[in-house]
């Protein structure tokens, strides 16, 4: 119970966050806030207006009136609806460049670092759902709520006992908000879940047609897909039926209205109490406040079911940023971990790990997938903070250095990050601030034996490479990537598998370049190519998190078994042996 | 302008062929509507006669007013649920039926838009197209409501029928208008749109090479760029909306005017009650709300046309024969005459000419782009050649039924693939049944995988999570490995399948590929030099062609031979 009241506190609470940071529009707001009211105001005379005429005064005066309220109630509900659309999207646009700002200062441990499509659908749906229904609900509750209390004053000023239907109406709808809207709520959720569920199916087996065809399991899937759709099917007939049941319970309410009003009018009327004016102008009232009041109902249960994209981007907005300042890096020296764990979740992935880097050499690090190799590269990138330990570059802990500063002291090549699309001098140029000429361009390019596919494409360095770099294969996107890394001038650089997707003649060519390119830089390589190993001045052999052994190439292979497996010394000298 | 994109009323009703439509909903809701029209009409009698009665309301005439507005609330109420579960009813049809389409439909179908793109075809597209049904009928309902309060309205007083039956050719106008304006706005907007998202997917999906290359400053810049490009495109379409809105409000509004102006001459002339105007007004209000209506779905009417074109452009695909053909033979020599093949431009392979010899282990060997894979989606059968044929027993591929032709030929991709499920249902696969314990059993002794099942909390009904997230890249080639030796082919194709293992599993998986081999045919697509050395016979493509076919520990030489040729230039 307690639990479950404080969650709701916390959603009501972000409710506020996205207000106070959401950089939201409030000079159209504002705006749209006085014309809701004002049309509020106007709607109440037009209703007036309406009751003479309906009670039979149709002299010059009440119809001009009433063709002027007429035209001034449309004028002012199209202009707040206006208004109103233009704040909103301004709003959803703020709240994206905040968001997108946020999502890339992100620390990577972020929990929502590591979740992709959920940082996309926070900036381009939570964005637009969350934004609308708030400011909807922050104009239009009030607005209604005004309108109601002067439609209450003018009916009590005609008699009080008209306040008794009135307020009659208003217990209708906070119910109507409170148990409607929860079921309404439940039942989009089950049937996002659906929808959730048919576009997961359809997207693993869309990918893997391959699989489904070599397996002539064509009609498996048939019947999978049936029933995953049926799922959805069944979802929304219930969606469809519990709105049925609200549009029943609405018009039911907008009857009862009418009954009421002739029923509290005539019994007056007959006593005299009440002229036949008045109790018209009640009759047109008494349906536009239930109109109101529904509508202000709508609004919250909206906002109410809006909470939970609310709740994840109040809680981004919170979310700690990476830390960014520190001392800037003055000098370049060894690179050493000392002590350093790190685990992802509960599962430890380093333990107590502790090396020199030295400056200026190559250090191999090499074990089994899944030791840790990758994860120790992203802690000396500081995409991750060491829960224990620390990793010091010339004596200085890591941590304490400007992370711009920091980052631009290394080249890292990651295992399988790409590119972006744009041109191929785009790609290379990526995180690259001093400018760069063609020649040198090329120059690298050379290096890695790219020159010649970059020259075949139409328009050279301006060519055009697709989204994720598809129009390249996996190795000259690989060889892009190196290349890249070439033209920045950091003294440490970084390599994660480099080779791991080129072919033999490819694979020599790269790692002769790597070599004679990085010389004298400090190279840290994750690797498995046995010519990467043997070329390192140090390896460092680890395994479950920890460092069995390090040395060079020949003493490991004398002590140390696990390098021995590794290492397959028959592929080796097969290499080597000519 | 119509040759641009209309889509013709054939081509739409293709969509239904073959559907069984609720036709029984779809009347029950025309019918609840027309019950909804007509008793609106005796509603808005009863209201002009209570409220003209200046208090002496009868207690007759208040039950026959509640009676008629219980008849529009569940005429109102049936038609909404009728038509919306026919809705659903009809997405649902369409959904399966585009399903099986898109399951039957052969490979080369998906390269355009690369597969995915026919997830949004089965959620958003189909709901499109059963939307547009529905309007349709809904439309007729209007159409025979506003009928039916024009006779009615014409009859209490013809001359403020004529003023306000103005307004419909005026609604029929804007209507057409607003329709098109939708339709050219959808067209740009969902270009723009989707550069957006392509953006924020390329980014968010590789934060890590962004924050690594220090551009959160320049990519916040762009960001700040795309989103002012979407919000042009959102508040023009925020606009729209509110434009429709505006007509909404608007036409009731100027209805009413009209009415009470034009009654007002027939009330001070004696002619008609106030109460009279007042049911007149009630009546033509009901009559303007639907011309509103009108606008709105036309406007959506016109928005949906493109999403359905593509789902008509599926369903009108041919699909994949997988039946006809002789039965593909036991044991029969497979050979690659002649073929040529590419995607789309430039040939992939180019007059390849290979033989794959029986029982034995071959590794192809290849750069990048050299054909490697091109070559299995063709031994597949995914493909058809451009030129030249895959042949059994000297009979082109052709004359064989696809679907005995892959029960012969496996396939395992690079990755393993394994599917939201359990293991067991992941190694089922393509099976009538699921395996027993003791048919996968058979399979784990002869990978030695023993040790890696024992890890596993369930066995083999461990739980899969899509795209087999929770198994480790080299445990999904395990897995991969063991669904095809459990589908029994007698032809193995192998991509890469040990690329992700570490060498301990490697070599594991090598040694038990030698022993599948004395019984059935592998070939391997292999980039590490052991692999290639413990083969029985190689292939070296290069520019789409075997330009070396024998010994494997040859494969070193030729490769270097070549690397020297190159180089020397």
């Amino acid at each position: 119970m307690n639990e479950q009241s404080t969650a709701k506190e916390g959603k009501w609470k972000s409710f506020f966050c996205l207000l106070a940071h959401g950089k939201i529009a409030w000079g159209f707001v504002a705006i749209g806030y006085i014309i809701s009211l004002a049309s509020g105001a106007i709607a109440l005379q037009f209703s007036n207006k309406m009751g003479d005429l309906v009670a039979g005064d149709f002299s010059m005066g009440t119809l001009y009136g009433f063709i002027w309220m007429t035209a001034l109630y449309a004028l002012f509900n199209g202009l707040s609806n206006i208004v109103m659309t233009i704040a909103q999207t301004k709003s959803v646009k703020n709240l994206r460049t905040v968001l997108w700002n946020k999502l890339m200062r992100l620390p990577s441990s972020h929990p929502m670092s590591s979740k992709s499509s959920e940082m996309l659908s926070t900036i381009t749906v939570d964005a637009t759902t969350s934004m609308t229904y708030v400011l909807m609900c922050l104009v239009g509750i009030p607005t209604a709520i005004y309108f109601v209390v002067l439609a209450a004053i003018q009916a009590a000023s005609m008699s009080t006992r008209f306040l008794i239907p009135i307020f009659c109406l208003v217990p209708v709808y906070v119910v109507y908000g409170i148990i409607i809207g929860k079921l309404n709520q439940k039942t989009n959720v089950k049937v996002q879940t659906s929808i959730g569920m048919l576009t997961g199916f359809l997207s693993e087996r869309l990918r893997n047609l391959d699989l489904i065809k070599a397996y002539n399991s064509q009609l498996t899937e048939e019947e999978a897909g049936t029933e995953a759709a049926r799922k959805l099917y069944k979802q929304n007939c219930f969606l469809t039926t519990i709105n049925t049941g609200i549009i029943l319970y609405t018009l039911l309410f907008d009857s009862v209205c009418v009954i009421m009003a002739v029923l509290f009018g005539s019994s007056m009327i007959k006593a005299g109490t009440l002229r036949p004016q008045e109790w018209a102008n009640f009759f047109i009232l008494l349906p536009m406040v239930n109109n109101m009041l529904r509508s202000a109902s709508g609004m919250w249960v909206n906002a109410k079911g809006a909470l939970g994209f609310t709740a994840r981007i109040s809680a981004l907005l919170e979310a700690p940023e990476e830390k960014t300042d520190g001392k800037a890096v003055d000098k370049i020296g060894n690179i050493a971990l000392c002590n350093v764990s790190f685990s992802y979740g509960e599962k430890r992935v380093l333990d107590r790990i502790s090396f020199t880097i030295p400056m200026g050499k190559r250090t191999a690090i090499v074990g089994y997938s899944g030791s840790g190799k990758s994860t120790l590269l992203n802690l000396i990138e500081r995409f991750y903070t060491p829960d224990e330990g620390v990793i010091t570059l010339a004596g200085e802990n890591i941590a304490e250095l400007e992370l711009c500063d920091y980052r631009n002291k290394i080249a890292y090549v990651q295992q399988d990050t790409g590119m972006f699309s744009g041109t191929v001098r785009e790609a290379l140029l990526y995180g690259i601030t001093d400018e760069k000429s063609d020649d040198e361009l090329l120059d690298v390019l050379k290096k890695v034996s790219l020159y010649e596919d970059v020259q075949r494409l139409p328009a050279g360095l301006n060519s055009k490479v697709a989204l994720w770099g598809a129009s390249l294969s996996g190795g000259q996107r690989q060889k892009l990537v190196i290349a890249r890394e070439m033209l920045k001038p950091s003294p440490i650089i970084l390599l994660d598998e480099p080779t791991s997707a080129l072919d033999l003649t490819a694979q020599s060519t790269v790692f002769d370049a790597i070599l004679h390119y990085f010389d004298g830089r400090t190279i840290v390589t994750v690797t498995h190519d046995l010519r990467l190993i043997a070329e390192a001045d140090q390896i460092v052999v680890i395994d479950n998190g920890m460092v069995v052994a390090h040395g060079i190439h020949t003493e490991l292979l004398d002590r140390c078994e696990l390098y021995k497996k590794l290492v397959e010394e028959k592929a080796f000298e097969e290499v080597y042996g000519e | 302008m119509k040759k641009k994109k209309t889509l013709s009323i054939q081509k739409y009703l293709s969509i239904f062929k073959g559907l069984r439509l609720p036709w029984l909903f779809l009347t029950l809701s025309v019918a609840g509507a027309i019950l909804s029209y007509l008793f609106t009409l005796n509603l808005a009698d009863l209201t002009a006669d209570v409220v003209s009665a200046t208090g002496d309301v009868k207690k007759t005439k208040l039950a026959g007013y509640v009676i008629a507005a219980l008849m529009v609330v569940i005429g109102t109420t049936a038609s909404y649920w009728f038509r919306e579960i026919a809705a659903q009813k009809i997405n649902l049809s369409l959904r399966i039926k585009l399903w099986k389409k898109l399951v039957h439909l052969p490979r080369n179908q998906y390269d355009k838009d690369g597969g995915e793109g026919f997830v949004s075809r089965i959620t958003t597209d189909c709901t499109f197209s059963s939307t547009f049904f529905t309007m349709m009928v809904e439309f007729a309902s209007l159409a025979v409501g506003v009928v039916i309060y024009y006779v009615e309205l014409f009859s209490t007083n013809a001359t403020i029928s004529a003023a306000s039956i103005l307004l419909l050719p005026v609604t029929v106008l804007i209507a057409w208008g607003y329709g098109r304006l939708c339709y050219l706005l959808n067209l740009n907007n969902q270009e723009r749109l989707s550069e957006t998202t392509e953006y924020l997917i390329e980014r968010v999906y590789n934060m890590p090479l962004l924050r690594a290359a220090n551009m959160q400053e320049k990519e916040s810049q762009a960001g700040v760029q795309r989103f002012a490009t979407l919000y042009k495109v959102e508040i023009q379409k925020g606009l729209l909306a509110s434009l429709n809105t505006f007509i909404n409000g608007a036409v009731p509004v100027i209805s009413m005017a009209i009415v009470f102006v034009v009654g007002a001459g027939f009330v001070n002339a004696g002619a008609m009650t106030a109460g009279g105007v007042y049911a007149f007004y009630l009546v033509a209000n009901s009559a303007a709300v639907l011309f509103a209506n009108i606008v709105e779905y036309a406007g959506s009417i016109r928005g949906s046309i493109g999403a359905m074109e593509r789902v008509a452009e599926t369903l009108e695909q041919a699909e994949e024969d997988v039946k006809s053909g002789e039965i593909t033979p036991k044991n029969g020599k497979v050979t690659v005459e002649h073929v040529t093949f590419g995607y789309t431009g430039a040939s992939i392979l180019n007059d390849a000419e290979i033989t794959i010899p029986e029982n034995k282990l071959t590794v192809i060997v290849g750069s990048n782009g050299a054909g490697k894979s091109t070559l299995f989606r063709l031994l597949e059968r995914f493909y058809v050649p451009k030129e030249g044929a895959i042949c059994v027993n000297g009979k082109a591929a052709g004359e064989y039924s696809v679907e005995s032709w892959r029960h012969r030929i496996g396939y395992m991709p690079q990755d393993g693939v394994l599917m939201a499920g359990t293991i067991r249902t992941n190694l089922s696969m393509g099976a009538d049944h699921l395996y027993s314990d003791e048919e996968i059993n058979v399979v784990v002794k002869q990978l030695a995988l023993e040790p890696f099942f024992a890890s596993l909390p369930d066995g083999f009904d461990s739980a899969v999570e899509a795209g087999g997230k929770n198994y480790s890249g080299g445990q999904r080639q395990l897995l991969g490995m063991m669904r095809v030796l459990l589908y029994d082919p007698e032809i193995l194709l192998l991509d890469e399948v040990t690329s992700n293992l570490d060498a301990h599993s490697a070599r594991q998986i090598k040694g038990a590929l030698k022993e599948i081999c004395q019984s059935r045919t592998v070939v391997m697509i292999a980039h590490d030099l052991q692999t290639i050395l413990e083969a029985d016979h190689a292939l070296i493509l290069r520019d789409g062609k075997a330009v070396y076919a024998g010994d494997p520990r040859q494969v070193l030489t030729e490769i270097n031979d070549y690397r020297r040729e190159v180089m020397g230039q």
